[in-house]
């Protein structure tokens, strides 16, 4: 796979090189853009149709297409193609079990300026909550690609939330295969930052601050929210002497809570402490990292939280 | 075979009735409008089906949108011989194969229904991909007029004009009522048939009880030359057939009970 510094391009490069090879593969866009959507058009357009400014129809469509066969991925601004059309999600793809992939774009506070209706700081809450939906939450370009193929490959619905980044490259960009569910990106004696998307490329900054405070944590990238990998998680774990979770999310039903239910399910008792986006709603407007930094979620903030916890 | 039609529309409230009193619970009211809609529909060879083969890849598929109409094409599924008439007894029961509204693991059924609004998109959406496949089938959608509340029904009518699904039929159970009230109390759908005009439909309105008039709107579905789908809004009347239900709001979910059991049996003789 190329090596790609845009998550747009790299999920719409690899998914336009999956439909040319299977004319069963079928996207639509709830009027939301990417550059190689022209390709598409001139070249396979039976298998590309913005379908304009309506995302509940846009799930019932790609629901009706899957029935007829189709592999159909759906893509909008995250908050639109999850929240706006939940109950379509749910009855039209998620009940009758359907390879639909909704392709979410703008996780988190992405979109800061536009204000609240654009942040999506709730979508791993709600999607969880729909039995059959796979949701991978990818940290870096290599992995979006790759995860696009997965989601080609593999049955029933899924969710891809998109960040637009910028991400630190993590993965070499020849690897295709991540199935396991979460990765160590790095190993720590005191600690163990647990984190998702974006908060990858946020951890490795604050690991650092934190080694100039004489701690030394270490990163795990969990990137498949559903179903998660239990094993590998607790295995990631298991000597770690606290955990911190790390999402640019609602820390109600985030991965925060994730991660705390499969260690109250095992009975595993390590301390941990959640960072996320607590419950409200930001209606300052400002850059990403500005709107963050009112969360605590910039890298001093998520520094002084964990060295005033572990204090 | 008008003749033998309404006589089978008879036989079918029959036995929707005492499938519904035997469970104490269902929608006879709006399964009621459409049976004529119905019985046509399976009995009239308008529909291409095969019922020892449910899953046929050259059927059409036909979504029951109002799903809670259910009732009605559980009997007639049944006697098509899609499943055993006996599951009919188990009717809502526990473990029964047939639920309140419909869904995609019983034989015949096509999709999981019971939410308003759904079944036109899922509809346009088997109807763009017949098309994209080259195959013939006709998708058909019966939709409520309360369902035509919900605004993701006119997202899936402009959706299915725009892209030209002409093997899209859409037929409206006109009963003029909702679950509480009248429609045109409640959000206004007239003018109903300018609206589906408007938004790039061919549109006819018949009597949905009168066979004569439900084949006149459905006798060249497959040879029709018009690049647009087609919406039948059939003037139905709810809980047709129960002189004391019909078009009272109460014949959504309310079922006869004492002396007017038997004034409903004596009805539907």
């Amino acid at each position: 796979m190329k090596v790609y510094t845009d998550t747009r391009d790299a999920t719409f490069e690899e998914l336009y090189s999956i439909a040319l090879q299977n004319p069963d593969v079928v996207v639509l866009s709830a009027d939301t853009g990417a550059r190689i959507f022209k390709e598409f058009q001139r070249n396979i357009p039976k298998q590309f149709l913005n379908v304009g400014v309506s995302e509940q129809n846009a799930m019932s469509v790609a629901a009706g297409l899957a029935l007829t066969g189709k592999k159909v991925f759906v893509f909008g601004i995250s908050n639109f193609v999850t929240l706006r059309c939940y109950e379509q999600i749910k009855n039209d793809i998620c009940c009758m079990d359907l390879p639909v992939t909704v392709l979410g774009m703008g996780t988190g506070y992405v979109y800061s300026i536009d204000g609240p209706t654009h942040h999506i700081t709730q979508d791993i809450s709600i999607m969880r909550a729909l039995p059959g939906m796979t949701i991978w939450s990818p940290s870096d370009y290599t992995m979006v690609g790759a995860l696009v193929h997965m989601a080609y490959k593999s049955p029933g619905p899924k969710y891809i939330r998109i960040d637009k980044g910028p991400f630190t490259p993590i993965y070499d960009p020849g690897k295709l295969d991540f199935s396991d569910g979460l990765a160590t990106v790095k190993s720590g004696k005191d600690l163990t930052i647990v984190a998702t998307a974006i908060m990858v490329t946020q951890a490795l900054k604050v690991v650092e601050e934190l080694a100039i405070h004489g701690v030394d944590a270490g990163i795990v990238d969990f990137y498949r929210l559903k179903p998660a990998n239990n094993r590998f998680f607790l295995e990631a774990v298991s000597h770690s002497k606290r955990i911190v979770t790390l999402e640019e999310h609602t820390i109600a039903g985030g991965l925060g809570s994730i991660v705390c239910e499969i260690m109250a399910d095992q009975g595993t008792t390590i301390p941990v402490k959640r960072i996320g986006i607590p419950d409200n709603y930001r209606l300052e407007v400002g850059s990403r990292a500005w709107v963050q930094s009112l969360d605590g979620l910039d890298v001093y903030g998520i520094t002084k939280t964990i060295l005033d916890w572990i204090e | 075979m008008i003749e033998e039609l309404v006589k089978k529309a008879g036989e079918i409230r029959k036995q929707t009735f005492e499938m519904v009193m035997k469970a104490g619970k269902g929608h006879l009211g709006g399964s009621f409008s459409c049976t004529e809609i119905l019985v046509a529909l399976y009995y009239g060879k308008i529909l291409r089906f095969d019922s020892s083969n449910p899953r046929w890849e050259e059927r059409d598929r036909f979504i029951l949108s109002k799903a809670h109409g259910s009732n009605t094409l559980y009997v007639i599924l049944a006697d098509l011989g899609f499943y055993l008439a006996s599951e009919l007894s188990s009717f809502l029961d526990d473990g029964s194969l047939l639920s309140g509204h419909t869904d995609n693991r019983i034989p015949g059924v096509e999709i999981v229904g019971g939410s308003l609004g759904h079944g036109l998109g899922v509809a346009s959406g088997i109807a763009l991909g017949a098309k994209l496949s080259g195959k013939d089938y006709l998708t058909f959608a019966l939709i409520g007029d309360g369902e035509s509340q919900e605004g993701s029904i006119w997202e899936a009518a402009m959706f299915a004009s725009h892209h030209g699904l002409n093997n899209l039929i859409a037929v409206t159970d006109r009963n003029n009522l909702g679950s509480e009230d009248y429609t045109e109390n409640t959000a206004r759908l007239e003018p109903l048939a300018d609206k589906w005009r408007a938004f790039g439909w061919d549109v006819t309105s018949i009597d949905g009880h009168s066979f004569d008039e439900i084949f006149g709107a459905f006798k060249d579905v497959r040879t029709r030359q018009s690049s647009r789908p087609l919406m039948v809004i059939a003037r139905t009347i709810k809980g047709k057939g129960i002189s004391f239900l019909e078009n009272t709001p109460q014949s959504h979910h309310t079922l006869p009970t004492g002396q007017y059991i038997d004034r409903a049996r004596e009805d539907l003789k």
